[in-house]
């Protein structure tokens, strides 16, 4: 039996194995995802306890009630249209329709489930109506108000971050909604062209030229000599059997990186794609978060994708933005802070702190580091190549006067269809340690990135620097 | 009866206030007070103190942390049962009472009756086994997806559950005896059989649970590896063959990959089950605070589910620590046994309250595809609840027989002292 009695002894231990196995996956998928899963839409418990518990306010950054709860219990939302509409994505809706806003995605601080014990039970005996904590958001609602505006007609979304913090000063997604009209979209959430869909953070957009931003970084990576290496630029590319083009068809000729990047050439950066191959470059994205399922604590962010191409011709495309790389206006707006961060990646933050029953302020904004994609040194050069093409580039509309400007202009192509318009893009930043504010702005078909995008990024700056950021 | 124990007593009051407290929170749950609530748990803390005090009195060897677990666990299950539904509550306390009347018969049955080992009691067990599976099969009702109901006076039982008994005790009995070419091809065509009936009966959960058991009992018992891996082979083929020509179990193994991705339909219980876990959070809701009625089978399979929901997470961790020393508790009775097949017995049991907590707390949590199989103790379910006892019964049974051999070696030892 002393055979028997050690085999025993070893399945006993595989079942402690096994038992070890159960506690670590179920501590580490509640405390991972718990709050995913909690404050999911599909989570009866958040409609059932709207009718226990007075859910807290919503507040922007300087104390501007964005949602409150009057005295019977009925949700009620900033007085002003334009303004609920502006800030329709980041609050979101009470009866569970959109799936990222605050409303839903903070349920659990709003409805107070994240109290303790001792305050549940406090509040249980002392018979008072429970109530959850206030949520004060990042976002400021006159910058955003002006964003939205800004966008004009077209469906799309900017971004505001403070590139040092993580801060979202605003995101804004056209067309917004109204809260007080959610009627009408029922049934309407799956379809992308909804109000319902935050385009900020949900919309994964061809990024065009502004991926020449990783592109660039992986050339200073890899080249030692990046920034006197030439090219020359003869308007068409020819790989195998396509041609990689420049748009317009323009012709840039002999020129280094930092002019390439300043006037966006195509032929350059799709040589130097196709040079350093499929594998660098995917990894490159990699390191600025492509790819990755992003798990952050305040918002629900869809992750962005680079896709290895197989054929040399879609390499050369994919190191220009376009082939099947996708990018969410967020995602893009965090690669510009961590350049302008000196390559420091800080993880989005839309919580400035929680104010619980009786007025404390907890959980307060702790920036925290995404990651490091690039050294302090190439971030730097990346930053003065950007200044350069705001100051003679193809970004020149998106200069501020007062602030040292740096940028990139992107015009995705989304169709084979010539009659329609190209995306146009712009990611930039402020070069001033003091005003560390960084922008990132879509317009679905709208035209090009330097004539359309621009000029709202500028714009957005401008009010930011009339608010004192 | 040289030795004496330790007094378990502060264990025992520390679970009285708990499970006293707990049916305090349940009554003050509705104005004015629910008295029933209150006399339900002084009745079930009355009756669980007076079992273990006679069954320690009548039993002297028995294994105490064995008995108090399976009554802990118990008590936790009856706690959740009267919050969700009180009328079930009451039921489960009627079927938690034939358990421990069916305990105490398991465990004279195995302490004072040799027979078990018996090569013609052997062959009628494992007839008899097939037989009642067969029977469900042909005349059974089906219940959650699973035909493994049977119906008997008006009331319907479960046979897989009382097969578990019969299996682990031809196993037992095969394993003891020296290694036969003959005897271990009946054993595996007795073994093939009933995870066939099994899985026709689409209760994949127990066609695990038997799986894993009988892996566990060759491998421990004849000690042959090359054994186990053939065995290995085949159930991994089998599992294979049914994953290619049965719709539900692929159906369970994708919604397992991805529940959300079929929330409104399928993944619907997997993903409830989660939020659950994740609405509790560290110190949970609170008993009755919660919403777990969303959740189908709350209170049989998903019973996990809203144990963390309301107690939390921590709760739910000590929950998984109360198995574990119930493991530890079961395989020491089988390291202490005298004869194989005690050992293999023991361990038989052990092993089955071990991969059956493991495989619907697993499942629920979605560590593993989830399987429908009742938690021990804790789900609701006369037959589960029954048979679980009965499995206690036996491990105290070998504990008993343990104990008084050992008894009878100090006594040999003292009276040849000079």
């Amino acid at each position: 039996m002393i055979l028997q009695k050690r085999n025993i002894r070893i399945m006993l231990t595989v079942f402690m194995a096994l038992f070890a196995g159960l506690t670590v996956y179920l501590a580490y998928s509640v405390l991972t995802y718990g709050e995913r899963w909690a404050t999911n839409p599909y989570n009866p418990r958040i409609a059932s306890q709207k009718s226990q518990v007075k859910a807290g306010d919503i507040l922007d950054r300087n104390g501007v009630t964005l949602a409150t709860t009057d005295a019977k219990g009925n949700r009620v939302y900033t007085p002003d249209a334009q303004v609920r509409k502006a800030l329709s994505s980041v609050v979101g809706d009470s009866s569970g329709m959109t799936t990222s806003g605050a409303e839903t995605f903070m349920a659990n601080y709003l409805l107070g489930f994240n109290d303790s014990v001792i305050e549940r039970f406090y509040q249980e005996i002392t018979g008072a109506k429970r109530e959850g904590s206030d949520a004060v958001l990042t976002v400021d609602s006159t910058l955003s108000t002006h964003a939205y505006n800004l966008l004009g007609n077209y469906r799309g979304a900017a971004v505001v971050m403070n590139y040092q913090t993580g801060e979202i000063l605003a995101s804004v997604s056209k067309p917004g909604f109204d809260p007080y009209n959610l009627s009408q979209y029922k049934g309407d959430t799956d379809n992308e062209d909804s109000p319902l869909v935050n385009r900020a953070t949900m919309g994964r957009y061809t990024p065009g030229s502004v991926f020449k931003l990783i592109t660039a970084a992986a050339a200073l990576e890899y080249y030692p000599d990046a920034l006197t290496r030439t090219y020359t630029c003869k308007g068409e590319l020819p790989v195998g059997e396509t041609v990689i083009t420049d748009a317009n068809g323009e012709v840039h000729g002999k020129l280094d990186l930092k002019r390439a990047f300043a006037v966006s050439c195509n032929n350059t950066f799709a040589t130097i794609g196709m040079d350093l191959g499929a594998d660098r470059l995917k990894a490159e994205a990699e390191k600025f978060g492509f790819n990755n399922n992003f798990l952050f604590g305040d918002l629900l962010l869809y992750s962005s994708s680079y896709k290895s191409p197989t054929k040399k011709s879609d390499l050369g495309w994919s190191a220009v933005g376009q082939y099947k790389d996708l990018v969410t206006p967020l995602h893009m707006c965090m690669i510009t802070a961590a350049v302008a961060n000196d390559g420091v990646m800080m993880e989005p933050k839309l919580l400035k702190h929680l104010v619980n029953v009786r007025g404390y302020d907890y959980q307060e904004l702790k920036p925290a580091e995404y990651g490091r994609p690039l050294s302090a040194k190439n971030a730097k050069t990346l930053q003065d190549m950007m200044v350069l093409a705001v100051q003679s580039g193809t970004g020149s509309r998106a200069r501020v006067a007062g602030w040292t400007v740096g940028g990139k202009t992107g015009t995705a192509e989304v169709s084979e269809d010539e009659d329609v318009s190209p995306n146009a893009w712009f990611v930039g930043f402020v070069k001033d340690e003091g005003h560390p504010i960084c922008v990132a702005v879509v317009l679905e078909n709208a035209g090009s990135g330097g004539s359309k995008a621009a000029p709202v990024a500028a714009g957005i700056l401008k009010k930011a620097k009339e608010l004192g950021y | 009866m040289g030795r004496k124990k330790p007094s378990a007593a502060a264990l025992l009051f520390i679970i009285m206030v708990f499970e006293l407290s707990a049916f305090v929170l349940l009554s003050l749950r509705v104005q004015p007070i629910d008295l029933g609530a209150i006399l339900f748990g002084v009745m079930m803390v009355g009756v669980f103190i007076l079992q273990y005090a006679l069954v320690n009195h009548f039993f002297p060897y028995i294994d105490r942390y064995i008995l108090i677990i399976a009554n802990m666990l118990a008590a936790v299950g009856l706690i959740v049962q009267y919050r969700l539904n009180p009328e079930i509550a009451f039921k489960q306390a009627g079927w938690l009472a034939l358990g421990m009347i069916a305990m105490v018969f398991a465990l004279l049955g195995v302490w004072k009756l040799a027979v078990w080992q018996k090569r013609r009691v052997t062959y009628i067990l494992a007839g008899g086994g097939i037989l009642l599976l067969a029977l469900t099969l042909l005349m059974g009702r089906s219940a959650g997806g699973a035909t493994s109901w049977f119906s008997v006076l008006g009331s319907t039982f479960q046979p897989s559950e009382f097969v578990k008994l019969i299996f682990v005790a031809v196993l037992a009995a095969v394993f003891a005896q020296p290694l036969q070419k003959r005897r271990l091809l009946l054993c595996f065509g007795f073994c093939g059989a009933m995870l066939g009936l099994l899985v026709l009966q689409r209760d994949l959960g127990a066609a695990l649970l038997y799986a894993g058991t009988f892996l566990i009992l060759l491998y421990v018992g004849t000690n042959k590896l090359s054994l186990v891996g053939l065995s290995l082979i085949g159930l991994g083929g089998g599992a294979y063959a049914s994953y290619r020509l049965f719709d539900h179990v692929r159906v369970r193994v994708a919604i397992w990959q991805n529940p959300w991705a079929a929330y409104e339909s399928q993944g619907y219980q997997i993903v409830q089950g989660l939020i659950a876990l994740a609405s509790g959070g560290l110190l949970g809701m609170g008993l009755g605070l919660g919403a777990p009625n969303v959740i189908p089978a709350y209170h049989t399979d998903f019973i996990f589910a809203v144990i963390c929901e309301e107690f939390g997470l921590i709760f739910g961790v000590a929950m998984i620590a109360f198995y574990v020393i119930f493991i530890v508790r079961g395989a020491l009775i089988a390291l202490n046994a005298k004869t194989r097949f005690d050992m293999l017995l023991a361990f038989g049991c052990t092993s089955m309250i071990t991969l059956q907590s493991f495989i619907i707390i697993g499942g629920v949590i979605k560590l593993i595809p989830l399987t429908g199989i009742t938690l021990p103790f804790v789900s609701y379910g006369g037959s589960s609840m029954i048979v679980c006892m009965m499995l206690v019964g036996v491990l105290q049974g070998i504990a008993a027989r343990n104990g008084q051999a050992e008894d009878e070696m100090l006594e040999q030892m003292e009276g040849n002292r000079p």
